[in-house]
């Protein structure tokens, strides 16, 4: 249960940080202009942040369904997302950013439960 | 070319989604809630809501109902422990039964006892989730053979719209996140698409699995020698009918299962969830545990998702060693690891809310390609009957089952708990309801008939939490206080449906009509 909330936390901000290197979704996400630089720092952060999401999945539910509840949780913060966009665009920053000390508390509660 | 292929892509993916597209939707609706068939099943048997706590002693209690009850020619029984699903001891015998169409079918007899007390807790009959599990897989009132076949022409649709549905979207990383909202077409094609794309793993996971879960029926000239040899079984079968001998529990009686549960969790290293007893009251009386789940998906015996059990002699307790399925091919690892994926009997509480909530986004997903034909294509012909006529399929067929199956939960609490024929009077009050959900938008106008029944959908959902607390001794608080999590998570999914759903009938009402 832990697990899979960390894993949804971290997928929703791979997910941001990808559409943050999309000058469309940038552009409803900040108030900044879109530096086209920044784009592959964005990507491959989020990438990065998508993979690692599998981590706390697999050590839980081994390595099977672990990664298919990864796939799960894609879909589910994916769509939260996408749904944020359209309706509260300028919350997914601190949602996406707020995710990652949430995620991290999660599991430092987890290993000293 | 180039062109050309995706034209043709482009009608085939319109014409496999929508010919059997109000079918697709029907597969996705009651597959999705099948997920909580247990759950549903319990919901619809308020009888058993008061069993919260656990005791173990009430296990041995359901050996001795089992003895008093089950009738002698009961070839084995079962007694499924209480766990987060499934808050009763379940205690149940198996008859065989040959039946000279379908073979060797298995007559199970199900109780419900009360996991503190051990008592029989009477519970009505009900179909309960089962009905829109069965619906899922062979839907109703026909040849279940002839069932699985519609249905596996339905998922073979399916399958080919998941495949043109991918080659036609050009531009699935860039319109990863995109929707519009408020944009008439536009907006049904956005939500169509990210449902798709979001969920897509799932997708072509569900519908695969589910093709190949009808293999057997969908392509029967492969098992003509699986086919050969149960026929061949069958026949000396009913040949010579099993000798049934009484059992005798005064010779021998049942030793406490208690300390045996202990026992095999202990030797597994896992949670028992089921004890098959089988000769009982006879000398050779066998008890197998088996785990409650495995972790993993591919060498598991689907049909009791473990791969490994222990057996005792429920004589006297003694061990008899452990069973392990044996390793299997690799093909059929293959089979099992996808058709495990499907059922999802692995699933804990967030894990089922994972697959119920990618199954959502399905129904969504093929509600809304509906949507999207009607409002296109159906206009563009300019054909007043055809459009009438999809329109109310669509109508019917969408917002009309989900009329139909808050109408059946309904019908649950509100036909007489004891009267004889209740079961078939729930599925009757479900399809009299989908009749009616077809005929009202025939005299109704189109848009009008959307909002009637968003409304009364909405209505029928909300209301379930009232009616449950008029009808079982749980409502939607003290059932959290209490601890049953499934009775308060039913609710409160039915209220937050219900909310849902009146919000959509608001904005459906809002919005310009797409002539």
């Amino acid at each position: 249960m832990l697990a899979g909330l960390i894993t949804l936390a971290l997928t929703f901000t791979g997910f941001t940080l990808i559409a943050l290197g999309m000058e469309k979704h940038h552009a409803q996400i900040m108030d900044k202009p879109f530096n086209t630089a920044l784009k592959p720092v964005y990507m491959l952060s989020g990438w990065v942040i998508l993979l690692i999401a599998a981590v706390p999945c697999v050590m839980q539910y081994k390595i099977s369904i672990g990664l298919t509840a990864w796939f799960g949780c894609m879909s589910l913060s994916g769509s939260v997302l996408v749904l944020m966009l359209t309706y509260t665009p300028r919350k997914v920053f601190a949602g996406a950013a707020g995710a990652v000390p949430f995620a991290a508390a999660l599991f430092l509660v987890n290993i000293l439960l | 070319m180039k062109e050309k292929f995706r034209q043709s892509m482009s009608w085939l993916h319109t014409w496999s989604g929508l010919i059997l597209g109000w079918l697709i939707f029907v597969i996705f609706f009651t597959g999705t809630l099948s997920y909580f068939r247990h759950e549903i099943t319990h919901w619809m048997q308020p009888e058993t809501h008061e069993s919260v706590v656990r005791d173990a002693a009430a296990l041995d209690r359901a050996v001795d109902f089992l003895v008093k009850n089950a009738p002698d020619d009961a070839a084995g029984w079962l007694i499924a422990l209480p766990d987060e699903r499934m808050k009763t001891i379940e205690a149940s015998w198996r008859k065989v039964r040959i039946d000279p169409k379908y073979g060797i079918r298995p007559e199970i007899t199900q109780n419900f006892l009360d996991a503190s007390t051990g008592e029989n807790t009477n519970a009505r009959k009900t179909h309960g989730g089962e009905f829109l599990y069965r619906f899922h897989i062979e839907l109703y009132g026909m040849d279940k053979t002839l069932g699985r076949w519609i249905i596996g022409i339905a998922t073979m649709a399916m399958f080919i719209a998941i495949i043109t549905g991918i080659i036609l979207h050009k531009r699935i990383f860039k319109d990863f996140f995109t929707f519009r909202g408020k944009k008439g077409v536009r907006s049904w094609m956005d939500a169509h698409i990210f449902t798709a794309v979001l969920a897509l793993p799932y997708h072509v996971m569900i519908t695969y699995s589910g093709l190949l879960l009808l293999m057997m029926i969908l392509l029967p000239w492969n098992t003509e020698e699986f086919m050969r040899e149960y026929n061949e079984m069958r026949a000396k079968m009913l040949e010579q009918p099993a000798e049934v001998i009484s059992p005798d529990f005064e010779q021998y009686p049942p030793v406490s299962i208690v300390p045996l549960i202990a026992d095999a969790e202990k030797r597994l290293g896992e949670k028992i969830g089921k004890i098959y007893i089988s000769n009982p009251g006879q000398r050779n009386m066998l008890a197998t545990f088996v785990p409650v789940r495995s972790d993993k998906i591919t060498y598991t015996d689907r049909s009791r998702n473990a791969d490994a059990n222990v057996n005792y002699s429920l004589r006297n307790g003694r061990f008899y060693g452990e069973m392990r399925t044996e390793p299997i091919s690799k093909a059929y690892s293959v089979f099992n690891a996808l058709s495990t994926l499907h059922v999802a009997r692995f699933a804990d509480t967030f894990m089922r809310w994972l697959f119920f909530i990618s199954g959502v986004m399905g129904t969504v997903m093929t509600a809304t390609g509906l949507i999207i034909w009607v409002q296109k294509k159906a206009k563009a012909a300019n054909k007043p009957f055809g459009r009438k006529l999809v329109e109310v399929l669509n109508i019917g067929g969408i917002t009309g089952l989900a009329i139909a199956t808050a109408a059946y939960f309904w019908a649950n609490r509100l036909v007489p708990a004891y009267s004889a024929d209740r079961m078939s009077w729930e599925v009757g009050v479900f399809f009299t309801v989908w009749v009616l959900t077809f005929i009202h938008p025939v005299i109704r106008d189109r848009k009008q008939a959307w909002i009637d029944q968003l409304w009364v959908c909405a209505g029928m959902f909300a209301l379930i939490p009232v009616i449950n607390a008029f009808t079982s001794p749980m409502n939607l608080f003290n059932a959290f206080s209490a601890g049953n999590m499934v009775v308060a998570g039913f609710d409160l999914t039915a209220l937050v449906t219900g909310v849902l759903l009146a919000v959509t009938a608001v904005f459906v009402s809002g919005k310009k009509e797409v002539k």
